[in-house]
């Protein structure tokens, strides 16, 4: 081959050698195994005794063992046949001793670990009753796969069980995830202005800010953002209050409402940008206004562009007429539901609801709203609250759920909490239906959404980063489906073709023609299979620079305006292959380039398949005449 | 809060569109929590808008001879 002795075009061939490779390059660098937690426990035992677990320093004598029992009128067991080398005991406890236990065996020289036990049960039966009486909507507990928490008041937590949130975490409880919660702030730590709230203690925090006071302490001298915020990652299974969605997410506090609860759309639009910058995957805003504020609308479209899910509040005016931020394209807007699933008489609704969540209903009577802990009028306690604020985080909560399972688009995320909605009509109440997280986890792990190009995942904070965008595959044929696989077969592709352009090269140098590996053929063949992905991962899944790399256009202009070289010809004829076989293969795949688009899609991937034939032939036959 | 009369919520309505301001008396970018300033979180009622406003400015009260 005569132009693959040329210098120039060698090194430019492996250029854009190097160019298609990044996908893989960044696919190895970036791609960790998921930051997805185990199940840890799921009990038959329905009995909520109370257990106290000490593990004692392994040379621990068994008189040192009776003389802790004796001192603190304890019987300690070992916790199994397996557990005396390693000296782990447990013991039933008086459950009112239990915390003055922990911490004074935590000061004996023998003890390395004292705490309570955990004791996993699913919620009585009357609970689920009382929980589901007339609702028809709230998902019965799977007896055999439900995980419950420990938290005492978790049992007055009808809206978690309603969307069936015991199933959902039993697959993950958010671990990795950044939430920013942009409200009235949140009690997450104690100083001379704000308390810290009794079941936060054992909730992740990273730095927010206070745009209101303009400093780094967002504390909440409302009580909204606290209630927000717990819905979506209060302290769970600690033994204390109640429970949050994603519990093993980390909360972002960001303070832009004053302690009435009234802020300015310039903070929000702040507070947005500043969550996109600082690491978080999803914004909760249960706030909004009746006019659209462009910094907002803008600060939206920001966040969405750095991969951030954004869930808002529709709002409470119980009228048509969704409020802004939620009213945004980019926002995904939550009308709330009660306790039978209808929406509630405060709700908002409109076109642009996308999911309806549980937003309690105190007129029912008080047990019928959202409880969670918050400091509200100066009082650190449990409060029922309702309204869409309340919808809003435990959409946010389960989207953190759905992000910590790596599917991080967010046209993605939307699409699993959509799919698995429980569909209800009319939708400009429900939108999609009603939030299901058991079903939405069980989405976000199946093939359909498990087959991200290039997904990331920043093992050493566990928080997800911005990163490579996923793409929208439409009931793909195939089942098993990964990205590996599909890498692959891109490559396998190009090398099958390079190396059977160099089997034809050997037979004509045989035949006194010549043959050297052909290095710009294998590139442009990479090229064309590689680079729609490399322009997906790079300027996301819902960019319109996605379709244009999906297509023929550029080869198709080039051969229009009259290329006339032989050898770019070649070139052209083999990168118009390449992405014909692309295109070929996505629309086998069923797998729509352009998220937004979905299966709409496909008649333009249909439509460049037939044009990519053409530009082959007319190269080809191009290249022929000008060979005659 | 005493009852608010026609007069009064004329005039509030006319102070609105003169001032430029949202339906709740506040500039046009206020954003509340939960998207209305008259919902009560913890009870689930409604406030009054005209008796939320004279909270707010007590001197729109038209006051009759």
């Amino acid at each position: 081959m005569k132009s693959a002795s040329s210098p120039t075009l060698r090194w430019l061939s492996v250029v854009i050698l190097a160019l298609t490779a990044l996908p893989i390059v960044f696919s190895l660098t970036f791609q960790k195994p998921s930051a997805r937690p185990e199940p840890t426990v799921t009990p038959s035992d329905t009995d909520p005794r109370e257990e106290l677990l000490v593990d004692l320093k392994d040379n621990t004598t068994p008189q040192e063992i009776t003389a802790l029992e004796q001192k603190y009128n304890i019987d300690l067991e070992f916790n199994t046949e397996n557990a005396h080398d390693e000296k782990l005991m447990v013991a039933d406890i008086d459950p009112a001793r239990l915390s003055d236990l922990v911490t004074q065996l935590r000061r004996e020289p023998t003890v390395e670990i004292a705490e309570p036990n955990v004791v996993y049960h699913l919620p009585p039966d009357e609970e689920f009753i009382r929980a589901s009486r007339g609702t028809g909507e709230v998902l019965p507990p799977d007896s055999h796969a439900a995980w419950a928490p420990n938290d005492p008041r978790y049992k007055e937590q009808w809206n978690f069980r309603m969307i069936g949130m015991e199933q959902a975490w039993e697959k993950t409880r958010g671990k990795g995830v950044v939430v920013a919660v942009i409200d009235t702030g949140v009690a997450f730590e104690n100083d001379h202005k704000c308390y810290w709230a009794k079941d936060f203690r054992e909730t992740k925090f990273v730095r927010g800010y206070d745009f209101v006071n303009k400093d780094e302490h967002p504390h909440d001298d409302h009580g909204h953002g606290t209630h927000v915020a717990g819905t979506i990652a209060e302290s769970t299974n600690n033994n204390e209050g109640v429970a949050g969605i994603a519990f093993e997410a980390t909360i972002m506090p960001l303070k832009v409402l004053s302690a009435s609860g009234g802020g300015s759309a310039a903070d929000i639009a702040d507070a947005i940008r500043f969550a996109a910058d600082h690491g978080a995957n999803v914004i909760n805003m249960s706030l909004g206004g009746p006019f659209p504020s462009g910094a907002m609308e803008s600060a939206c479209k920001y966040a969405a562009s750095k991969g951030v899910v954004i869930v808002c509040a529709a709002g409470n005016s119980g009228r048509e007429g969704v409020s802004y931020p939620a009213a945004f394209k980019e926002c995904i807007a939550v009308s709330a539901v009660g306790p039978k699933g209808e929406l509630t008489r405060y709700s908002s609704y409109g076109k642009e609801i996308a999911i309806a969540a549980p937003g309690g209903d105190t007129a029912l009577g008080r047990e019928w709203g959202i409880l969670q802990n918050t400091v509200y009028q100066g009082v650190d306690d449990y409060y029922y609250f309702n309204g869409t604020s309340m919808a809003s985080p435990h959409v946010a909560g389960v989207a953190a759920l759905i992000m910590s399972l790596g599917v991080k688009d967010p046209a993605q995320v939307k699409a699993v909490l959509q799919k698995s909605a429980k569909p209800k009509e009319p939708k400009k109440k429900y939108g999609a239906g009603l939030l299901n997280a058991a079903d939405a986890v069980k989405l976000a792990t199946s093939a359909e959404f498990q087959q991200p190009l290039l997904a990331d995942t920043d093992e050493a904070s566990g928080a997800t980063t911005d990163g490579p965008k996923t793409i929208l595959t439409v009931q793909s044929p195939i089942p098993i489906f990964n990205k590996w696989i599909d890498l692959l077969v891109k490559v396998g592709m190009a090398l099958l073709i390079s190396g059977v352009c160099f089997a034809v090269g050997k037979f004509k140098k045989r035949t006194k023609g010549t043959a050297q590996y052909p290095l710009a053929v294998t590139a442009m063949l990479l090229a064309g299979l590689l680079l729609p992905d490399l322009v997906m991962w790079y300027w996301g899944a819902n960019a319109w620079v996605n379709l244009l790399a999906h297509s023929v256009v550029i080869p198709s202009l080039l051969l229009a305006l009259g290329l006339q070289n032989k050898r770019a010809l070649q070139l052209l004829a083999y990168f118009t292959a390449a992405v014909t076989l692309h295109l070929a293969w996505d629309v086998w795949r069923h797998v729509a380039p352009f998220a937004d688009l979905g299966v709409r899609a496909l008649p333009w991937l249909m439509a460049n398949i037939i044009v990519g034939v053409g530009v082959v032939i007319a190269a080809i036959r191009r290249c022929t005449a000008r060979l005659l | 809060m005493a009852h608010v009369d026609d007069a009064t919520k004329k005039h509030i309505d006319r102070w609105i569109r003169e001032n430029d301001l949202n339906e709740f008396g506040d500039p046009k970018d206020t954003v509340y929590a939960g998207g209305n300033p008259l919902f009560d979180m913890l009870t689930g009622k409604m406030r009054d808008r005209y008796e939320y406003i004279l909270e707010k400015h007590p001197e729109l009260r038209v006051w009759k001879k």
